[in-house]
C-alpha cells in the first residue's frame, strides 16, 4: 500500500437544466473580460456558439473578441498554435470551450501556453513541471458525456508533422469551471450518447482497479459506478433515458472524470489510446471493444475488487444470494452483458477489424500501448505479447 | 435546479507529504509564503517540522506568524492582513488547530476584498465578485477539525463581544496537507472526540445532502477510513499511521459536510459551544448518537445505502443494520477510552436545555421538522 496520495478536484462543476445560464457569472468571477471561444464546426452548425454569445452579451463586463471553430477531429499541434495566435492577435485573456474532447484538449493546451508564456507547444512536451506565470480563466461547456477531459490535467495532442501523439500533463491546463447542461447533449445521437456512458462506467471501474492507493478517487469511482449501474438498469427496462437521468449521467462524468485524473486508467485506456493513434475509430466505442476482453483477461488478478464493484451496483438482498466466489464473474457478466446489449442494439461494431483497424497495425499498437502513461501506476507489468493476444481477440 | 460543486481542494495525505507543500507553492506561482501558526505547533515542534521541508528548495518563509491563541479573534485577522502586506508575502500557509483555520481564512478574505475591518464585511454577498488568488496552503495538527476544507467560517470579535460568520469562495484553502508527524501528539481521548466527530459528519452528511451528488464519496471515504482505523487509533497510541488516517478522516469528511447547507445538528451543536465554551466537535459527537437515531423513513433509506460501507452480511432492514454498526463503533470506544461521552460531562445544567432550543430554532436558516422544541429537548435529555 502507498503511504502518501493525493486527490485534487481543482474544477469548479455546474450541473443542472439551464446551468448554461451561469456561464458569463462565472467568467466574471474568475476574471475574464475579453474572450475566446474555443469549439468545432458541428457545434457553430447546432447553433450553440449563438447561444453563448448571448449569454455573454448580457455581462457588459465581458466580450467575445474572437471565435475559432476549426478544431478537427483528434486535436493537433498545429492547430492549438493556430488557436494562439489568435488569442494573441485578439488580446483575449480568457477562453471558453465549447464541445467534446478535442476541443478541451485544444483549449488546455492552448491555456498551458498562455499561462506560461510559452509561443511552441513542442517545448511544453511531456509530464512534467511548468510555471504558472499568468492567469487565464478559463471555463468549459461540455457538450458529450464521457471522456472526462473537462476535469482531468491531461491531453493528448495528434503531431501531424511527426506522425506521432504528444501526452501534456499540468495542473496549469485544467479548466476553472466546468458547465454540464442536458440541453447541449441533446443533439448527441441515443447511440452516441450511451457510449458515453459506457465510457463512464469503463473509466470509473479502472480507476477502481488501478492499484495505486487512493481511498477518495475509489469512493468516486464506486460512486459513479452505483448511479451508472441505476440509470443503465432503468433503460434496459424503458429503453429511454429521461431528462434527470441525463442530468445524472452527466454529473456521474465529472466524478468519474475526477476518479481517473487522480487514479489514470489501466490496460483498456492504453490499448484504446494506442488503437486511436492508428486509426480512425471512435474512442468510446473502440473503449467499449476493449474492455470485456481486459475484464475478463484480468479476472483473476482482480477478483476482490470486482466483487466489490459488485456490491455497489446490486441490492443487498441480491449481493448476499450471490455465492462469494461467484460475485467478481457475476460483475464481469453484468458489465459486458450491458455493453453488448448496447453495440448490437444499434448495430455498431463489435471487432476492431470493422472499424478500420489493420491487422497489421496490431503489432505496432501492442508496442505503443505497452508505453502507454497510463500504465505507469498499473499493478501488472505487461509485455507486447499481453497486449497482442488482447487485440488478437477483439480483433 | 443549478447544481454547484465548488470545493477545487487539493488533498496531499500520508509520510512525508509536507516535502510537497514547496512544490506546491511553488506551483501555485508563489514564492513569498507567510506562516501563520499557534503557540502549540511551536511548542510541539510542527513548526520546526514544516520549516526543515522547505530545506533545498528555493522557497523560504516570507514571515512567520505564532501569536494565535485557542481561540482566534478579529484582532487576529487584522494583525495578519497588516503583516502579510507589510511582508509583502504572496500566499499563506496555516500551521494548526481550528483557531489558526478560521484567522487564516478570514485573512484571506480581507485581502481579496481590501484592507477593512472583520465587520465590514458582515452580511456582504461576497460570492458574486470576482475571485482574487491568494494562495492558501493548509496543515492541521493533531486531529484537524473539519473546517479546514470548508467556505464557512466564524471568528469573535472581542471588540463587539459577538461572532462573525462568512461563508465565501475565498475562504476556501488551494491546499490540505495531511502529514502523520503533525499527529505526534494527539491523547487518545482526543482521537476518540474528532474521530466520533468525523463520523457523524459523514454520515449525517450523506444523509442530508440529497440529490448533491458530489459530497457523498467524501462521506463514503470516511466512513471507510474510520470503519479501518478509529479504534486502532485509540488503543495503539504508538501507531502514527492510524492516527494521521483519523485526521484526514476529518478533514474529508469536512470537505463534504461543509459543503452542504448548515443543518440542524451543526445549528444546535455551535449553540451549545458558543453559550458554554465547550468543543463544539464533541458536542456534535455526543448528539449525533442519539440524534441518528430518530432518523425520518426519508433519511432511514437514504441511510440504508451506507451498508456498503461494512462488511456486514446478516441483517434483513438495511438502515437498521448501519445504525447498529454505529452504536457499536459508539460502545467500543467507550470501553477503550474515558472521553466526555455525555453533555453531562460538561458544566451544563438541564435548566437551560429550553432557551438552548429557542435559541437552536431561532438560528437555523433552514425549516425541518427537527427544529420542533419537543424534539430538541428530548435529544438533548437522550444526550446528557
Amino acid at each position: 500500500m502507498n503511504k502518501f496520495y493525493q486527490f485534487a478536484n481543482k474544477v469548479k462543476i455546474v450541473t443542472g437544466k439551464d446551468s448554461i445560464n451561469e456561464l458569463a457569472k462565472e467568467m466574471v468571477l474568475f476574471g475574464a473580460r475579453n474572450i475566446l471561444v474555443v469549439s468545432d464546426r458541428n457545434i457553430k452548425k447546432l447553433g450553440y456558439i449563438d447561444v453563448i454569445k448571448k449569454i455573454v452579451s448580457t455581462n457588459t463586463r465581458l466580450r467575445i473578441n474572437a471565435t475559432y471553430v476549426n478544431v478537427p477531429r483528434g486535436s493537433s499541434m498545429d492547430t492549438i498554435e493556430e488557436a494562439y495566435t489568435l488569442f494573441k492577435d485578439n488580446s483575449c485573456d480568457s477562453i471558453i470551450a465549447c464541445g467534446g474532447g478535442s476541443v478541451i484538449n485544444t483549449a488546455k493546451c492552448l491555456k498551458l501556453m498562455v499561462a506560461t508564456k510559452t509561443k511552441k507547444l513542442s517545448q511544453l512536451c511531456g509530464t512534467g513541471y511548468a510555471r504558472k506565470q499568468d492567469d487565464i480563466p478559463f471555463g468549459v461547456v461540455a457538450t458529450t458525456v464521457g471522456g472526462g477531459s473537462d476535469i482531468d490535467e491531461t491531453a493528448s495532442i495528434i503531431d501531424e508533422r511527426n506522425m506521432t501523439r504528444h501526452e501534456f500533463s499540468s495542473e496549469i491546463m485544467q479548466p476553472d469551471f466546468c458547465i454540464l447542461d442536458p440541453t447541449f447533449v441533446k443533439s448527441l445521437p441515443e447511440d452516441r450518447f450511451l457510449l458515453g456512458g459506457i465510457e463512464l462506467l469503463i473509466n470509473s471501474v479502472e480507476a477502481y482497479l488501478n492499484k495505486r492507493y487512493n481511498p477518495i478517487s475509489n469512493n468516486y469511482a464506486l460512486f459513479s459506478i452505483k448511479i451508472l449501474s441505476n440509470i443503465f438498469d432503468d433503460f434496459v427496462v424503458s429503453g429511454k433515458l429521461d431528462e434527470n437521468k441525463c442530468i445524472e449521467l452527466q454529473e456521474c462524468s465529472a466524478m468519474s472524470g475526477m476518479a481517473l485524473a487522480s487514479s489514470l486508467g489501466g490496460l483498456s485506456h492504453a490499448l484504446t489510446n494506442a488503437i486511436c493513434a492508428c486509426s480512425q475509430a471512435y474512442h468510446n466505442l473502440v473503449l467499449a471493444v476493449v474492455f470485456p476482453v481486459c475484464l475478463a483477461e484480468r479476472l483473476d488478478e482482480n477478483r476482490e475488487d470486482c466483487a466489490t464493484l459488485l456490491r455497489y451496483t446490486v441490492p443487498q438482498k441480491e449481493w448476499s444470494a450471490i455465492d462469494k466466489n461467484k460475485r467478481a464473474g457475476y460483475f464481469v457478466e453484468k458489465s459486458c452483458t450491458f455493453i453488448k446489449a448496447v453495440l448490437e442494439k444499434y448495430g455498431l461494431a463489435h471487432r476492431l477489424k470493422d472499424m478500420g483497424v489493420e491487422r497489421e497495425s496490431l503489432e505496432h499498437i501492442a508496442e505503443l500501448a505497452c508505453n502507454d502513461s497510463v500504465l505507469l501506476t498499473s499493478a501488472k507489468w505487461y509485455e507486447k505479447s499481453d497486449m497482442m493476444k488482447i487485440l488478437e481477440m477483439c480483433w | 435546479m443549478v447544481k454547484v460543486s465548488d470545493n477545487n481542494i487539493k488533498f496531499l495525505i500520508g509520510e512525508k507529504s509536507l516535502e510537497n507543500l514547496a512544490y506546491e507553492i511553488r506551483l501555485a506561482g508563489c514564492d513569498k509564503p507567510m506562516l501563520v501558526c499557534d503557540d502549540m505547533a511551536r511548542r510541539l515542534g510542527y513548526k520546526s517540522i514544516l520549516l526543515k521541508s522547505f530545506d533545498g528548495t528555493d522557497t523560504d518563509i516570507n514571515y512567520i506568524d505564532h501569536t494565535i491563541g485557542d481561540i482566534a479573534t478579529t484582532n487576529d485577522c487584522e494583525r495578519i492582513v497588516k503583516e502579510f502586506i507589510k511582508s509583502a508575502s504572496d500566499c499563506l500557509i496555516l500551521l494548526g488547530k481550528k483557531a489558526v483555520m478560521s484567522a487564516g481564512k478570514i485573512s484571506k478574505i480581507m485581502l481579496c476584498e481590501g484592507e477593512l475591518s472583520v465587520a465590514e464585511y458582515e452580511g456582504k454577498d461576497l460570492s458574486v465578485s470576482e475571485v482574487k488568488k491568494i494562495p492558501m496552503f493548509v496543515v492541521p495538527t493533531n486531529y484537524a477539525s473539519g473546517i479546514e476544507c470548508s467556505n464557512k467560517v466564524r471568528i469573535y470579535s472581542p471588540d463587539f463581544k459577538t461572532i462573525y460568520q462568512f461563508d465565501s469562495t475565498y475562504a476556501q484553502s488551494d491546499v490540505v496537507v495531511c502529514d502523520s508527524r503533525m499527529t505526534d501528539i494527539t491523547p487518545p481521548k482526543a482521537v476518540a472526540s474528532y474521530g466520533l466527530y468525523a463520523l457523524a459528519m459523514a454520515v449525517d452528511g450523506y444523509v442530508k445532502s440529497g440529490d448533491s451528488l458530489y459530497t457523498k464519496p467524501y462521506a463514503l471515504t470516511a466512513i471507510e477510513i474510520l470503519k479501518e482505523h478509529l479504534i486502532k487509533g485509540i488503543l495503539k497510541v504508538a501507531d502514527k499511521e492510524h492516527r494521521r488516517e483519523i485526521m484526514s478522516a476529518v478533514v474529508i469528511a469536512g470537505c463534504g459536510y461543509y459543503q452542504l447547507e448548515k443543518n440542524f445538528l451543526a445549528v444546535l451543536s455551535d449553540v451549545i459551544s458558543d453559550r458554554y465554551k465547550v468543543n463544539q466537535a464533541n458536542v456534535m459527537a455526543i448528539l449525533f448518537r442519539h440524534y441518528i437515531r430518530h432518523a425520518s423513513a426519508d433519511d432511514r433509506e437514504v441511510l440504508s445505502q451506507l451498508r456498503v460501507c461494512f462488511d456486514e452480511d446478516e441483517g434483513e432492514d438495511d438502515a437498521q443494520v448501519v445504525l447498529d454498526r454505529i452504536e457499536k463503533i459508539y460502545c467500543e470506544i467507550d470501553e477503550a477510552v474515558n472521553y466526555n461521552s455525555c453533555l453531562g460531562d460538561f458544566n451544563i445544567s438541564k435548566s437551560d436545555f429550553a432557551s438552548i432550543a429557542e435559541e437552536t430554532i431561532a438560528a437555523a436558516d433552514v425549516k425541518s421538522e427537527e427544529l420542533s422544541y419537543s424534539f430538541i429537548i428530548n435529544l438533548l435529555e437522550e444526550s446528557y
